[in-house]
């Protein structure tokens, strides 16, 4: 596929590909992460505080970044089971919290839930047309999807220059904010070395199918003449101990875990949780947090 | 049993494990060498790990072989868990 093929395409993983993985099971999921279900690095302030206060520092922070509060609409891209669109309503006043995700039974945890403020949809990106533009966009553990394993570096600049140009355009009002988080390939080794790695083989094929993360230098080609970057941090010793606090979780729960999706599933998690800790602990892996200003566009004005 | 295992019985069996697991020959491992000069990757360092600790009956962090990444500096942390382990 060629950089301009790419951009008109859907692009990273597919539906099917998400729902392998994020559709396993609730009950699963609910075993190891935090009583909210936010399933991404947390953010800890103190050596003390728990994963739940952890991850709710999280929201916060994005909500923050991506100056939402008191907003009327909200957009979240990669809503998982809706733990940061019910802060952003509960906590910040956010009038409606919109959240797209890819999964159906994240979907349907959220609209069981009933908040008149809290819309879901099973719907890519690229095929969201909202009435009008929101006011604040935050997007948590989603970027990561954007893009393939076989995507050389250009279709991937191309895929996430199209995410952001269509949150540009489209989706988020003149002068908005957008607060990104995903993880990436570390400054550690190189893309291709990092391709090489059994453990990139075994997440690429077994964990997260049709998926590779990005390096900053492609988000920040993939930003210009559509976002500035304001604010940006790598927080990836706070992914590692979200994932040693996962991991500890899913040992304590390991037979309840086996009963509900099995022995093989279970250790394929063992393993991909294991590996992931190394990557953020070593730096193979980054973990960025970016607040990003949408950039205007003086030459279309009227 | 645990403190039976002398300093050079965890470095020999490190080495004879380490050896099998990257596909070289026992007398080949320079055990002053890092790991990932032998191509260690972190799937086949969780794998390590994972029989170190079966060994020493002690869990073990998967970045166990990155804290100490050569078969010297692994033998000594070992050494030192084992006894702490049987104080």
């Amino acid at each position: 596929m060629t950089a301009a093929a790419v951009k008109t395409a859907k692009t990273g993983a597919s539906l099917e590909a998400i729902q392998d993985h994020y559709d396993l099971s609730n009950d699963f999921y609910r075993l190891w992460l935090d009583e909210q279900m936010v399933y991404s690095g947390a953010l800890y302030h103190h050596d003390s505080e728990t994963l739940e206060q952890a991850q709710l520092n999280k929201l916060d922070q994005h909500i923050r970044a991506a100056r939402a509060h008191d907003a009327r609409r909200l957009l979240e891209i990669g809503c998982g089971w809706g733990a940061c669109l019910r802060r952003a309503v509960t906590m910040a006043r956010v009038e409606h919290a919109v959240g797209l995700t890819l999964s159906q039974a994240q979907a349907d945890y959220i609209r069981r839930r009933g908040e008149p403020q809290i819309e879901a949809f099973v719907e890519n990106w690229q095929d969201h047309r909202p009435s009008a533009p929101y006011d604040a966009i935050i997007s948590i553990g989603a970027f990561e999807h954007f893009a393939r394993l076989e995507y050389s570096d250009a279709e991937k600049v191309a895929a996430y220059k199209s995410f952001f140009a269509r949150c540009q355009e489209r989706l988020l009002r003149p002068g908005g904010y957008m607060s990104l988080q995903t993880f990436a390939y570390g400054s550690t080794r190189t893309r291709q070395s990092a391709i090489g790695d059994s453990a990139t083989q075994f997440l690429a094929r077994e964990i997260f199918r049709e998926t590779d993360p990005p390096t900053l230098a492609n988000i920040a080609e993939a930003i210009q003449s559509h976002f500035e970057i304001v604010a940006l941090r790598n927080d990836r010793l706070d992914y590692a101990r979200t994932l040693r606090e996962w991991m500890s979780r899913l040992k304590r729960r390991r037979s309840q875990a086996v009963s509900l999706v099995g022995e093989e599933a279970t250790q394929r998690y063992e393993r991909y949780l294991q590996y992931s800790f190394i990557g953020f602990q070593t730096g193979n892996l980054d973990l960025y947090r970016i607040t990003l200003r949408r950039l205007e566009l003086p030459w279309r004005r009227a | 049993m645990k403190t039976q295992l002398s300093q050079e019985q965890i470095r020999d069996f490190l080495v004879e494990v380490f050896a099998k697991l990257v596909k070289v020959k026992h007398d080949d491992v320079d055990t002053h060498m890092a790991f990932d000069r032998y191509g260690l990757d972190s799937a086949a360092a969780v794998e390590f790990t994972a029989v170190i600790s079966n060994k020493i009956s002690k869990e073990l962090e998967p970045t166990l072989l990155y804290d100490y990444p050569t078969i010297e500096l692994l033998t000594k942390f070992l050494v030192q868990t084992v006894a702490e382990e049987a104080a």
